[in-house]
């Protein structure tokens, strides 16, 4: 099975540029989200913080719904699913 | 608002019927939308880059009443993205300007000018007796303190942010069933990991299509037709011109909104992720005196010159590893890590932005190399060209 994570423009520079991480053989919002940081390692500081949980600034939805923060890391994921990094900004 | 229950539909006047005639007809607004429109009290918070589009499509809509909150003046550099001033307004106070401007777009309005930065202090008065709330806002104390005093408020909270070429929108509106701000964003960044415009820059176009957006949800809400942008965050990618549209929901358990929250209770912000303010520690400079002698004693640092190929070929120092300045973030990937970073432009001032951005990128070992090139060419080797 194969998912993608989809990073937003401000995440890109930190995952050598892409905009969409595919993933073979994760089923699991953790497992996914280790196999990210360990292709790009420099996520890991943009994405969690110091004891691994996801920044409460950043929104992760997978399949455009919100993952809540209670379903993590155990959430499955099936074959085709997106789960896309949102962090907040505050430009105006 | 529902739309079931304005607060005033004051009568339009023929002058007002005749200016607002095309929207009039549509079925959907038509005379007791614009009465609605016109009865409307909408407190607009920061007036720079979205604030812009926001009010002037808003005045021009016929929003009776808007109120104006900024602290600022305006500034030379806000004028790209900023198109409620001119170079006349350049050092005038913004909320003076913006009404200025808006009075002469619409004169059938009235407008409140608040000349402050919202705080948790002011933010329930300024909120106080408005029907909605639009957050222009360039930082995220503000955010967390508008967004708190519309829940309390009952008010909806129309909020946009950008930054580069991204922006969100979305309307946070708990009192009908929508999450607010916090929902979806529990606490704001960590400092320095989330730079503001005047850091990361902005293309000027994007505030303008987020603003239009803001200014279009504020609209629906008052006239009550269509889906409001509640419990959905619209994003735009300005490059891959891409919206997308994500669900989000009430989160029960939000300090803010949620079924244990205590009105009473000050919120602020979560201590342990303390507001960004990013202005990140000051990138260490190197003068060209002392590069000469570390690569004179074999100890020079790894040198970056991040200007582009046509300055390059005016005028270089030998031994640099070219990376511009506006392709560094991915091009940085060949960068080693362990080592000295020097990076040089053509009088030091881009470097210091490479080096913000490396630093940024989790280099922690950056230096700019003040005076740039120029500075070499004057003091150290004067057969190099300036320029």
């Amino acid at each position: 099975m194969t998912i993608v994570i989809e990073l937003p423009a401000t995440l890109r520079p930190y995952a050598s540029g892409e905009s969409r991480v595919a993933l073979d053989g994760e089923d699991s919002f953790g497992g996914a989200l280790d196999a990210l940081v360990t292709r790009h390692p420099r996520l890991r500081k943009r994405l969690l913080t110091s004891s691994g949980a996801i920044y409460d600034f950043v929104g992760v939805f997978v399949n455009d719904r919100r993952l809540d923060r209670d379903d993590m890391p155990d959430r499955a994921l099936s074959d085709g699913d997106v789960v896309s990094f949102v962090p907040a900004m505050a430009g105006g | 608002m529902d739309g079931s229950a304005p607060p005033t539909m004051p009568e339009l006047t023929q002058d007002e019927t005749r200016r607002y005639g095309r929207q009039l007809v549509l079925s959907q607004i038509g005379p007791d939308g614009q009465r609605r429109l016109k009865g409307a009290r909408v407190l607009v918070v920061g007036s720079g880059g979205l604030g812009s589009p926001v009010l002037l499509y808003l005045a021009a809509a016929g929003i009776g009443h808007l109120g104006i909150v900024d602290f600022d003046i305006v500034d030379m550099s806000n004028l790209h993205r900023q198109v409620l001033f001119t170079d006349a307004d350049v050092d005038r106070s913004k909320t003076e300007s913006a009404a200025e401007r808006l009075r002469a777009q619409n004169p059938h309005l009235s407008f409140a000018v608040h000349e402050a930065r919202i705080d948790a202090d002011n933010a329930a008065g300024l909120v106080s007796g408005h029907d909605v709330v639009v957050d222009g806002t360039d930082n995220f104390a503000a955010r967390y303190v508008i967004n708190d005093a519309c829940v309390r408020a009952g008010v909806p909270n129309v909020s946009a942010s950008i930054l580069r070429f991204e922006a969100q929108v979305s309307v946070f509106d708990p009192a009908r069933g929508g999450p607010c701000y916090r929902c979806v964003f529990p606490a704001p960044p960590p400092a320095g990991l989330a730079p503001s415009c005047a850091e990361a820059g902005v293309v000027g176009v994007l505030p303008g299509i987020a603003g239009t957006l803001q200014a279009n949800e504020v609209i629906k809400l008052v006239c009550g037709i269509g889906t409001p942008l509640a419990g959905r965050l619209l994003t735009f990618d300005a490059l891959d011109a891409r919206f997308r549209t994500f669900e989000v929901a009430r989160d029960r358990g939000c300090v803010a909104c949620g079924d244990a929250a205590d009105p009473a209770r000050p919120l602020g912000l979560n201590p342990e992720a303390a507001p960004a303010t990013c202005h990140a520690a000051a990138i260490p400079e190197m003068t060209v005196e002392a590069l000469s002698r570390s690569l004179a004693e074999g100890t020079a640092p790894l040198l970056v010159d991040v200007r582009g190929e046509a300055e390059r070929g005016i005028a270089a120092i030998p031994g640099c590893t070219a990376m511009p300045l506006d392709t560094i973030e991915i091009a940085a990937d060949a960068l080693p890590t362990g080592r000295t970073i020097l990076c040089i432009c053509h009088k030091g001032g881009r470097s210091i932005t490479a080096a913000r951005t490396l630093r940024e990128l989790g280099f922690d070992d950056v230096a700019s190399l003040a005076g740039g090139v120029d500075a070499w060419a004057a003091r150290i080797d004067p057969s190099v060209a300036r320029y």
